[in-house]
């Protein structure tokens, strides 16, 4: 028998061996990461839905989960939550693409003023286009509105110049943009306030050259105004809830965004030492689990997914062992798939106002 | 025939209408217009009625009757008379952001509703004495905040001994705190059942703010003349 490279291989890039054998709970898709976090490291998060797990649990595992943005202290801490304070790092809601991030840092340094205004509902109050579901009940006037908005930018500059590591969640490929100034905005512009005008708006679905187009030159600007940050990405597992690629269905649209983001991401971090991939998107979708992580709607991920998908980050961030992953298999057509569905964890997600009728 | 009875219950507010209607009771023009009771509910360090005693006198009134309360209106004080060590800045609408507004952190309008919702929202004891009264029940808020005051701020001692000057906050923050104090806690009372006693008219200036003659002595009170407001209010109903 002749030797050859795959019999030298460590477990971990056999299927059998490490996917398909052990327990779910043991699966452990992770490949090539050595970035450490201590205690004392400022860790900020951004990004989509799934990036506001991330967010949570750190904030309940010792790490220095780092929120530029806090809210005043004359407000209750449950309502500074409700409001949108500490569910990221800043007040920035779900930056869902490339583009939004790298637009938010232009935003924030003066280098990008988009040219749309406030949006305004019909009962007068007044939403932020870039973060229209930023504040419940909205802002009592455009003034309020933009010192708000300069309040937040100022935040996001600080955050980006002082923090140790950022977590970075790509969500989505799909976008709508301003056909004036090519302004991304989180939502359609009609969704969660605004009016949906096709002659104001396109809608655009990034390939692989834009997100990496985008993130690259945000990772130079971030590096510029902070030349020690480290970037973990990760994909979101959430599948799309809508899509508007014409023709499209939603599952194929679905393999689409996140095949380009996860190929997006793996260029990103081949291409710079700072940067870092961590596989939540394959501990939630993987097959090993037969769709155990995901709820009833097939869409939200369950609490036991999130946290395999923290064990395992703590284990490799920190040099500790797992937290709470799941030890037994539980199969979805189970009692106790039912129970966990029940019990998952309701992201505000803005993007639910898409599927609201 | 008996009288009506008014029966005025809650914080130290009440005590503008305890002078009042003694003052009235001094004058030589003085006919009743009904048995008015005035009751300041007893904390660690004022008042002179215990809960248990009010209740009692609640629940022994009549169906024509009337109970006057007056707990809500207070956070806007607690929170917002004094200057915090974060400033912070409230944009009601209509209200252009100040020149400079370096250093000054905005406090989003509908953010500070919430949170003051949250606080009203756990006070049992109005609920308690409106399904104790048999009678109609209303309830007056603390008044609107005075343009003026006649310090620049209050002398506080720190457990360390050491004496520190809090500085009150501008009168535009100290109205804004009021304003929505005012409808967070009207929305409560409506929602509860319980009348909401306007205040009295002519006793704001036109900015909003108390007008001079309705001013108390401190920082926070309304004097007797408005209480003599609230119970011409009290006995038209």
């Amino acid at each position: 028998m002749t030797d050859h490279p795959y019999k030298s291989l460590p477990d971990k890039a056999f299927w059998r061996r490490s996917v398909s054998a052990p327990e779910i709970g043991d699966v452990d898709p992770v490949g090539v990461f050595d970035l450490k976090i201590t205690p004392e490291t400022k860790v900020a998060t951004a990004g989509s839905c799934f990036a506001q797990h991330i967010a949570r649990h750190l904030k309940s595992s010792g790490f220095d989960y780092y929120v530029a943005e806090q809210g005043h202290p004359l407000i209750s801490p449950g309502v500074l939550s409700a409001h949108n304070y500490g569910t990221f790092s800043a007040r920035y809601g779900n930056l869902y693409t490339a583009r939004q991030l790298l637009q938010l840092m232009d935003r924030a340094y003066g280098r990008f003023t988009p040219a749309e205004g406030p949006w305004i509902d019909p009962d007068g109050t007044v939403r932020d286009p870039f973060r229209p579901a930023i504040q419940p009940g909205n802002f009592v006037s455009v003034e309020e509105m933009e010192a708000d908005r300069k309040q937040h930018l100022a935040a996001v500059r600080e955050m980006f110049e002082t923090l140790d590591v950022f977590v970075f969640t790509l969500g989505l490929t799909e976008c709508y943009r301003s056909k004036e100034d090519g302004a991304v905005f989180p939502l359609c512009p009609g969704v969660e306030g605004g009016e949906f005008d096709p002659d104001k708006y396109e809608f655009y679905n990034q390939g692989v050259e834009d997100v990496v187009g985008d993130m690259t030159e945000f990772l130079a600007r971030l590096r510029e105004v902070n030349p020690k940050a480290q970037v973990i990405l990760t994909v979101s597992p959430v599948p799309l809830m809508a899509t508007a690629e014409p023709g499209a269905h939603v599952l194929s649209a679905t393999t689409y965004s996140k095949s380009v983001l996860r190929v997006s991401a793996e260029m990103l971090r081949k291409a710079h030492d700072f940067v870092h991939y961590f596989p939540s998107y394959e501990v939630i979708t993987g097959a090993y689990n037969r769709g155990a992580y995901y709820a009833r709607d097939l869409r939200n991920v369950t609490e036991n997914g999130v946290g395999h998908v923290m064990g395992l980050f703590l284990k490799y961030a920190t040099g500790g062992t797992p937290a709470a992953a799941p030890r037994k298999a539980e199969a979805p057509q189970e009692d106790s798939f039912l129970k966990m569905s029940q019990s998952f964890v309701e992201v505000e997600c803005e993007e639910a106002a898409l599927d609201r009728g | 025939m008996t009288s009506r009875k008014i029966l005025v219950v809650g914080n130290s507010h009440t005590q503008m209408v305890a002078k009042a209607e003694a003052l009235r009771k001094e004058g030589p023009d003085y006919v009743s217009k009904g048995d008015v009771t005035v009751r300041w509910l007893k904390t660690q360090r004022h008042g002179d009625t215990p809960i248990e005693q009010a209740m009692e006198e609640i629940a022994a009134l009549g169906p024509d009757d009337l109970l006057v309360l007056t707990r809500l209106g207070t956070l806007h004080n607690v929170l917002g008379l004094f200057v915090h060590d974060r400033p912070y800045v409230i944009l009601r609408a209509g209200q252009k952001p100040q020149d400079d507004m370096e250093g000054y952190e905005v406090l989003p309008v509908a953010t500070l509703r919430s949170s003051l919702a949250e606080a009203i929202s756990k006070e049992t004891l109005l609920r308690e004495m409106r399904d104790a009264a048999p009678c109609r029940t209303i309830h007056y808020s603390s008044p609107p905040p005075k343009r003026e005051l006649r310090s620049d701020g209050k002398l506080r001692t720190l457990d360390s001994g050491e004496q520190v000057r809090m500085k009150f906050s501008d009168i535009w923050t100290r109205l804004a705190f009021w304003n929505i104090e005012t409808e967070v806690a009207n929305e409560f009372l409506t929602e509860i059942g319980i009348e909401i006693c306007p205040v009295p008219p002519k006793a704001f200036d036109p900015d909003g703010f108390l007008a001079e003659p309705f001013c108390g002595s401190d920082a926070t009170h309304a004097n007797q003349r408005y209480g003599a407001r609230l119970l011409d209010y009290f006995e038209s109903l």
